[in-house]
C-alpha cells in the first residue's frame, strides 16, 4: 500500500477550511431542517382541545393500536373525572317521590 | 297528556307529549329512530356501522350521526375507566349475540366460551374534526348501549322542536330522555327491572323533573347456549357476560347518554359502584342479586316502594 505524500502547511490550511465548511454546512442543514419540519408539524398537527369548558371533541385517543393490558384488568375502576375535567352531567333537579300512577317504565331492555 | 307506543330498534318506543301535537312529535321521533337504525344497528349488514366494522385497518370517513355516536361511546369508556367500552362487538359475537335478540332463542348449540379481554377503546383511532375512524384489525364496535340512549336524547330534542315547545318524554327500551319544561308534578316513571313492564304495574314510581333516566340490567336480554346462561352486559376485562353483585342499576343524569354510561358502568364496577356514583353526584338505585335495593345520591324513597302489594292508592 502506497503511503500518503507529506502534507504542506497550505494543504493543512485547506483541509481545515474544508472541515470548517463541512461543519458549518452540517449545522446549517440541521437548523434549516428543524425549521422546515417544525413548520410542517405546526401546519398539520391539530393539537389538543382546551381543558376547560365547551364541547370540543376529545381527540386524545392514541394513534397506535395498543394491546390490552391484562395485568391491569383486575384493578380497572371507573373514574369520577378525567384530566380533561369533563364528567358525567347531573340533572338540574333530583327526582322526587310520588304516589301517583306511572306514565312510563324504565328498566333493562 | 298524549302518548304513543310502537316498536323500533328491536325494542319499545314510548312518547309522551304535553302542550303539543302528538302526531308531529311522533313523526320527528320516527325520523331519528329510523336514521339511528340505518346508521349504527349492529344487526343490519347494510348499516354504516356494519360497513365500518367490515373495513378494519383503513381510515373511514363516517356520517355526522355515526361520528357523534362513536364520540359519545368513547367518552363513556374514558369516563368509566374503560368499563362502558364500545369495542365489545367481537365479544358479543363470540357469546352468541350476533343477531337481533328476538332470533337468539332459535339457537341452542353450546358455545365454547373463552376468557379474552376486549381490545379496549384506546385501540380506536377517531378524529372528530374530520369524522374519520380507523379500527385496527380484530376490533368491532357495538354502540348498542350508549347508542340507544343517544337516540332517546336526539329524539326528545327533535320532538320538542317539531311541536314548537311543550313538554316531551321519549323512552327507548327503558332509556328515558326529556325535553322542554317538565309537567308541574314531573314525569312519573315506574322503576322496574324490565322496561316492558306495564307502567300500571305495582312497583316504585318516581317523578322526573327534567334530565334523563336510564337502567341497565342483567335480568333481561338473557339467553342460553348449552349449559351457559348468558346476558348482554359484557365485562371488558373478560370478554364474557359480567358477574356483578348488582343485577339492575337505574341512574338519573342530565342527559340519557350519561345516565346510560353510569348505569352500565355501575353494574360492571361491582362493589365500587356506590362510591363511584356518589362521587359523581348522580341519583341512583341499585338492586343487588338477592333483591336488596340501595338508593344513593338523593334517589327518593317512593311511598309505593314501601306499600305492600295490592294496596297502592
Amino acid at each position: 500500500m502506497k503511503s500518503a505524500a507529506p502534507r504542506t502547511p497550505i494543504d493543512r490550511t485547506m483541509a481545515l477550511r474544508r472541515l470548517r465548511t463541512l461543519t458549518l454546512g452540517t449545522a446549517l442543514a440541521g437548523a434549516l431542517g428543524m425549521v422546515g419540519f417544525g413548520s410542517v408539524a405546526a401546519l398539520t398537527y391539530a393539537g389538543k382541545a382546551s381543558t376547560t369548558g365547551g364541547t370540543v371533541a376529545d381527540n386524545s385517543s392514541p394513534t397506535t393500536t395498543t394491546s390490552p393490558d391484562t395485568s391491569s384488568t383486575a384493578t380497572a375502576t371507573p373514574s369520577a373525572s378525567t384530566s380533561s375535567g369533563s364528567s358525567l352531567q347531573a340533572a338540574s333537579q333530583t327526582p322526587t317521590a310520588t304516589a301517583r300512577p306511572a306514565q312510563v317504565t324504565t328498566g333493562g331492555s | 297528556m298524549r302518548a304513543a307506543t310502537w316498536r323500533a330498534l328491536g325494542t319499545s318506543v314510548h312518547l309522551l307529549v304535553e302542550g303539543g301535537d302528538l302526531r308531529r312529535a311522533r313523526e320527528a321521533v320516527s325520523v331519528v329512530v329510523d336514521e339511528v337504525d340505518r346508521t349504527y344497528s349492529r344487526f343490519r349488514p347494510d348499516s354504516e356501522l356494519s360497513l365500518l366494522n367490515a373495513r378494519p385497518g383503513r381510515p373511514v370517513e363516517v356520517s355526522p350521526l355515526l361520528a357523534r355516536a362513536i364520540e359519545e361511546a368513547l367518552r363513556g369508556a374514558r369516563l368509566s375507566g374503560g368499563l362502558a367500552d364500545p369495542t365489545v362487538g367481537g365479544a358479543m359475537r363470540l357469546i352468541g349475540y350476533d343477531r337481533d335478540f328476538d332470533r337468539l332463542a332459535d339457537l341452542t348449540k353450546p358455545l365454547e366460551l373463552r376468557l379474552q379481554p376486549i381490545p379496549g377503546w384506546q385501540a380506536v383511532q377517531f378524529d372528530a374534526r374530520s369524522r374519520t375512524v380507523r379500527l385496527p384489525s380484530g376490533v368491532e364496535l357495538d354502540l348498542g348501549s350508549s347508542g340507544k340512549a343517544l337516540a332517546s336524547d336526539l329524539a326528545a330534542d327533535a320532538a320538542e322542536e317539531a311541536i314548537g315547545g311543550g313538554s316531551v318524554l321519549v323512552g327507548i327500551g327503558g332509556d328515558i330522555a326529556t325535553a322542554g319544561y317538565p309537567p308541574q308534578d314531573g314525569w312519573r316513571v315506574l322503576v322496574a327491572e324490565d322496561s316492558n313492564a306495564d307502567p300500571g304495574s305495582e312497583g316504585e314510581v318516581i317523578a322526573l323533573h327534567g334530565g334523563a333516566l336510564a337502567t341497565s340490567s342483567t335480568t333481561v336480554r338473557r339467553w342460553r347456549r348449552g349449559d351457559s346462561a348468558l346476558h348482554h352486559l359484557v365485562d371488558p376485562r373478560t370478554g364474557l357476560p359480567a358477574e356483578s353483585p348488582w343485577r339492575t342499576v337505574s341512574v338519573v343524569a342530565g342527559n340519557c347518554v350519561d345516565a346510560n354510561i353510569a348505569a352500565t358502568a355501575a353494574i360492571l364496577a361491582g362493589s365500587l359502584a356506590p362510591d363511584w356514583l356518589t362521587g359523581l353526584g348522580l341519583p341512583a338505585r341499585l338492586v343487588s342479586t338477592n333483591g336488596d335495593i340501595h338508593r344513593i345520591g338523593g334517589w327518593p324513597i317512593s311511598s309505593s316502594a314501601c306499600v305492600p302489594a295490592g294496596v297502592l292508592p
